[in-house]
């Protein structure tokens, strides 16, 4: 049982970073402008818009980095503050393979 | 033609119409600021002795607002309305500017009809609503500028302390002098402290929303929120200016409290007006090209 919700856990990554993410942006500046912005990084597809999730359409560690860019181009630090946030709520130990190591050094 | 955006439709005329709209509110809003400018200095200068002069002063203290209002309606959609803290930041700064116009509208029109404008009156009723709106732009300002980031620091916990303290304190000295005006409390008093609590609590989340997101706030949107903080700082001037004028017996039409709450409408407006989406790389998500949406 316990190894079963682990591997489903594990299949969730690294989709489930760009979700939260994702999500959590909608809340500062609007769904519409958030999934634009993803869209931007030319690195997935929104498979269910309502709820953020989306499917991965190249490297997750080369997307996620122009995730973060992108979305720090419309408040700068404060923007890629709520980025870092979402990702410190995350375990580490199974999303840090995804990460780029700019973004792993500012998380810690 | 139409686009299915996420559930969204999105006609392409209504893209190109919000643009335009937006473009030409922009232009006037900037040249309407340079035209105002110009004439309180010549108001200054030459002192005409008919009053109309400086009641004309009033009419830019109404439209540029309502030019405000125009284009916080159009841009906050882009930012999704209400549901993110962005777009309630910009529908309380434009109600804001609303009680502005609709007060401002109703005390001229007194004025004009040689009515005596009672205090408190009808405007009071519009103008004592804008610092709380104001306010509450600043909370929602406060989620996305950074400074929830340096909240957790124990210099910011300082100030979470000292800063409201402060404020107290020199709004009470500034608006009261002592608690001898407390002494009778009427109508005008209750009005006063009203008044007074609002600009307590723009001044405290003023103050600690721009020194909390200082070393945050960044990106292209950024002089649009310090414009905004500039406008409502403004405001808060103008609060003090008109009542040490208030306490000479020195208010009229033109003076130089309208002339900084002119001021602060015009960072506010033009600042609301920045926060255009536009302006990002790859826009909102949405380009018309050749009437096709994409």
């Amino acid at each position: 049982m316990v190894g079963m919700a682990l591997v489903l856990t594990m299949g969730l990554y690294p989709n489930e970073i760009f979700r939260e993410i994702i999500a959590e942006q909608s809340q500062v500046i609007g769904t519409k402008l958030a999934h634009a912005r993803a869209l931007l990084t030319g690195g997935l597809t929104f498979t269910s818009p309502q709820q953020h999730e989306v499917a991965l359409t190249q490297d997750p560690k080369n997307t996620l980095s122009k995730l973060v860019s992108s979305y720090e181009e419309i408040f700068g630090e404060a923007s890629v503050d709520v980025c870092l946030d979402v990702i410190k709520r995350m375990p580490m130990e199974q999303m840090s393979q995804y990460l780029p190591e700019d973004i792993k050094q500012r998380v810690g | 033609m139409y686009h299915q955006l996420y559930n969204l439709d999105v006609k392409a005329c209504d893209v190109e119409n919000i643009t335009v709209v937006g473009k030409v509110v922009t232009i006037t809003s900037a040249c309407l600021t340079a035209l105002a400018i110009l004439y309180w200095l010549f108001l200054q200068i030459y002192m005409p002795e008919s009053s109309i002069y400086y009641t004309v002063f009033t009419f830019f203290l109404i439209a540029l607002p309502l030019l405000g209002i125009i284009n916080g309606i159009l841009i906050q959609k882009a930012w999704g309305g209400f549901e993110s803290f962005v777009g309630r930041s910009v529908i309380c700064t434009s109600a804001g500017l609303m009680m502005w116009a609709l007060g401002m509208g109703i005390s001229t029109y007194l004025e004009i009809a040689n009515h005596e404008i009672p205090y408190p009156g009808i405007p009071d009723y519009f103008f004592v609503l804008i610092d709380p709106l104001y306010a509450l732009s600043l909370v929602s300002i406060m989620r996305f500028s950074g400074a929830r980031t340096n909240m957790k620091r124990v210099w910011a916990l300082f100030l979470l302390f000292t800063i409201p303290l402060i404020s107290i304190f020199i709004n009470f000295k500034i608006f009261f002098g002592s608690t001898d005006y407390f002494e009778t409390i009427d109508y005008p008093v209750v009005f006063n402290i009203i008044y007074t609590f609002g600009s307590v609590l723009v001044m405290i989340l003023a103050v600690l929303t721009i020194v909390l997101s200082i070393t945050r706030l960044g990106g292209k949107m950024r002089l649009a929120i310090y414009m905004l903080f500039l406008g409502i700082v403004l405001q808060y001037m103008g609060d003090i200016t008109y009542s040490i004028l208030l306490s000479k017996d020195s208010l009229y039409s033109g003076n130089l409290s309208d002339f900084i709450y002119f001021l602060s409408i015009a960072f506010v407006t033009i600042g609301l007006s920045r926060l255009n989406t536009d302006r990002l790389n790859g826009g909102n998500g949405i380009s018309v090209d050749n009437g096709v949406v994409s």
